[in-house]
């Protein structure tokens, strides 16, 4: 089940990954500092999968969603996307993969143009990729309006009008209208209320059943992303520092921070939450603009040893499919 | 109950708009015993915020106290002016509000904002005021907490800045403090830092503590006691093993069915059982129960009249468990629900 490499052709490849974003140390002065926000990332998705991608906020999970469909320009690294190193393509070369790979964003709110009506949103994709026009165009509108739960008669009216659940329903119809392959959800469950998550994540899960769909699920909700994806990768301060079958990581995980992670997630059951034993980090994440030498996570880790303040843990696969960047593993 | 130290009694509070009257809590009443924690939990605009408003008396127009009473030891908070509710808050219920960022005054320094309400309250000099925070803020785990002292919010983190909150709550040593979503806007990681502090002050201190969540996780470990609202009433309530193991209102169900179990073996096979539709518009609540548009198990009886608490007899527990659902009505159907567990499991 874990040998992916024998059953299943990686859909998109993801090598050495690096984006860094320059800052100005000061207001108008000329000192520059570089934060990097994903450093040297490599993993792979496989057809038809999800991969979970967790982290606190500030780790560099939602810079990863972006650089792969190039809304951010990598710095280096290659995104390998049925064997096409994308990163190099030029606008004209990279529009049919644009239409193959989309993003649900995580504020339905700002994510929808206030001034145009749900179909002339759920259009502009059609039109952009020359699928449909006119009254194709509109039919196409209705189809897609149905395929995620609301009626077609909603087509007309303004993002305004809707809750928030249903303009996340917008937002993953507009990402559906292209027939993409692969879609980043980027935390799209984390504005909306507990009841309405639910809904949103059944019908991501049904749309994957029906259209062969493949997910990187972004979201800082461990058990979520526990419950959508077959895969979790566990990002920290820019760098991937576990990544294993959902099952595994929640049941052993390895890497210090995953555990404290995991541990720090409280669960609705009064009787286990009593019985459980908490490990509380410590102190805030650092910085990433200068990131401290060694390992990443050593200024919060219980086991450092003096060898992860001087070089930094590389990925190795400890069992087949379970990676961890870890000297103490 | 006597002697509770806060009793909310039939409050109604609403907002006088122009399209006409928003019932943001109607009828709700509960009782706080002091060193007590008790959760309330809902969705948004369930009315959770406005009841923790009300009691701290910090409604804005148009809101109201339509009705009701709040006693705090006795003393009726509802029939308080201005100045002597000013003496109330802060001093014998301490807020904390959940967006860390924007609660504090930026262009403050912490121990301007921290002096103010212990020279207000306690009547302490200066000087006695700055050593009294500075002891607050190590009480609240800030390191370096004498220079920390004299820094703006925009030096702190997050997590931090929610520690500077619980300080400046704490500062007066009320009896209650209210946490409105304390931790939704913090990390899992601080999170949990910061519910390990609220649990040892509400252990060393005695405070009783009322926390707004939409988080049934986060109530697991901290409360004893839950009511949970919907759309300004309150559907059910009870002691914290009640509610996760015996819950008996569809809406609990619902909220429990909707969040995925990380210890749950079965977790990926188990699809979510979502709450279907929206909450309702306050301005035209529905006639009977409330929940009865969105409730799979709604008789007719339910959107004619609104159900009445009904008390549930089944554990030995000193603490009433009630629900407000026709379906506890002698004459309903049977409904089994699989969110019903024994608490042994």
């Amino acid at each position: 089940m874990n040998d992916y490499g024998k059953d299943f052709q990686p859909l998109i490849e993801v090598k050495h990954l690096q984006k860094s974003f320059t800052i100005a140390k000061r207001a108008f002065a000329g000192a520059k500092s570089c934060l990097k926000a994903v450093d040297d990332v490599s993993f792979a998705i496989y057809q038809g999968e999800t991969l979970g991608l967790v982290g606190e906020s500030g780790c560099g999970k939602t810079t990863i969603g972006r650089t792969l469909i190039r809304l951010y320009e990598a710095n280096g690294g290659e995104v390998i996307f049925r064997g096409q190193n994308i990163l190099g393509l030029s606008e004209q070369k990279m529009l049919p993969y644009r239409r193959r790979m989309q993003m649900i964003f995580q504020d339905p709110y700002s994510s929808l143009n206030p001034r145009m009506t749900v179909a002339e949103i759920l259009k502009e994709p059609l039109a952009i990729h020359g699928i449909a026009s006119g009254k194709a165009a509109l039919n196409r509108v209705h189809e897609l309006l149905q395929l995620v739960g609301l009626s077609k008669e909603q087509a007309s009216r303004f993002p305004h009008e809707f809750s928030g659940g249903q303009r996340q329903r917008i937002g993953i119809a507009r990402a559906l209208a292209g027939e993409p392959e692969f879609i980043i959800c980027d935390e799209p469950i984390s504005a909306l209320d507990v009841s309405i998550q639910a809904q949103i994540i059944n019908l991501l899960e049904k749309l994957q059943e029906e259209m062969n769909l493949t997910y990187l699920f972004i979201a800082h909700d461990i058990s979520m992303v526990r419950h959508t994806s077959k895969r979790i990768a566990v990002m920290y301060l820019g760098k991937l520092v576990e990544l294993a079958d959902s099952g595994e990581l929640a049941a052993s995980p390895l890497h210090p921070y995953t555990k404290a992670l995991l541990s720090a997630i409280p669960v609705a059951d009064p009787i286990l939450e009593a019985s459980r034993h908490r490990i509380v980090l410590e102190g805030d994440v650092p910085s990433p603009v200068d990131p401290p030498p060694g390992c990443r996570f050593k200024t919060r880790c219980r086991i450092a040893k003096p060898c992860c303040a001087e070089t930094e843990p590389e990925p190795r696969e400890i069992a087949p499919g379970h990676t961890v960047a870890c000297f103490a593993v | 109950m006597m002697n509770s130290l806060l009793d909310v009694r039939n409050l109604r509070t609403s907002f006088y708009t122009y399209a006409g009257e928003v019932k943001a809590v109607d009828d709700v009443g509960f009782q706080l015993q002091s060193g007590e924690a008790l959760a309330v939990v809902g969705e948004s605009g369930c009315g959770k915020s406005v009841t923790a408003l009300s009691i701290m008396g910090l409604l804005q127009e148009p809101g109201k106290i339509a009705a009701g009473h709040i006693y705090l030891n006795g003393r009726d908070l509802t029939r308080l002016s201005a100045k002597e509710m000013c003496a109330v808050r802060g001093n014998e219920i301490g807020m904390i509000f959940q967006d860390p960022m924007t609660s504090l005054n930026p262009v403050l320094s912490i121990k301007q904002q921290m002096i103010e309400s212990l020279m207000l309250h306690r009547k302490l000099s200066k000087q006695q005021a700055i050593s009294r925070g500075i002891e607050l803020l190590k009480m609240v785990g800030i390191p370096a907490a004498g220079d920390r002292f004299y820094q703006y919010p925009h030096q702190f983190s997050g997590g931090m800045r929610q520690r500077v909150m619980i300080a400046m709550a704490m500062a007066c040593e009320p009896k209650i403090l209210i946490a409105d979503e304390p931790t939704t806007a913090l990390d899992v990681t601080i999170q949990a830092q910061i519910l390990e502090l609220m649990k040892s002050l509400k252990e060393t201190l005695g405070t009783a503590i009322i926390l707004i969540t939409h988080d049934l996780g986060v109530v697991a470990g901290l409360c004893q006691k839950v009511l949970v609202m919907y759309a300004g009433k309150i559907v059910e309530r009870g002691s914290i093993k009640a509610l996760y193991y015996q819950p008996k209102h569809p809406y609990t169900w619902g909220l429990l069915g909707a969040i995925p179990r990380l210890d749950a073996v079965d977790n990926q096979k188990r699809k979510l059982t979502p709450i279907w539709g929206k909450p309702p518009d306050l301005l035209v609540p529905p006639p009977g129960c409330r929940f009865a548009p969105r409730c799979k198990y709604a008789m007719r009886i339910c959107e004619e009249e609104a159900p009445p608490d009904f008390e549930i007899t089944s554990t030995n527990e000193c603490e009433q468990h009630l629900a407000a659902c026709w379906l506890l009505d002698p004459r309903a159907p049977k409904v089994e629900h699989s969110m019903e567990r024994s608490a042994s499991l």
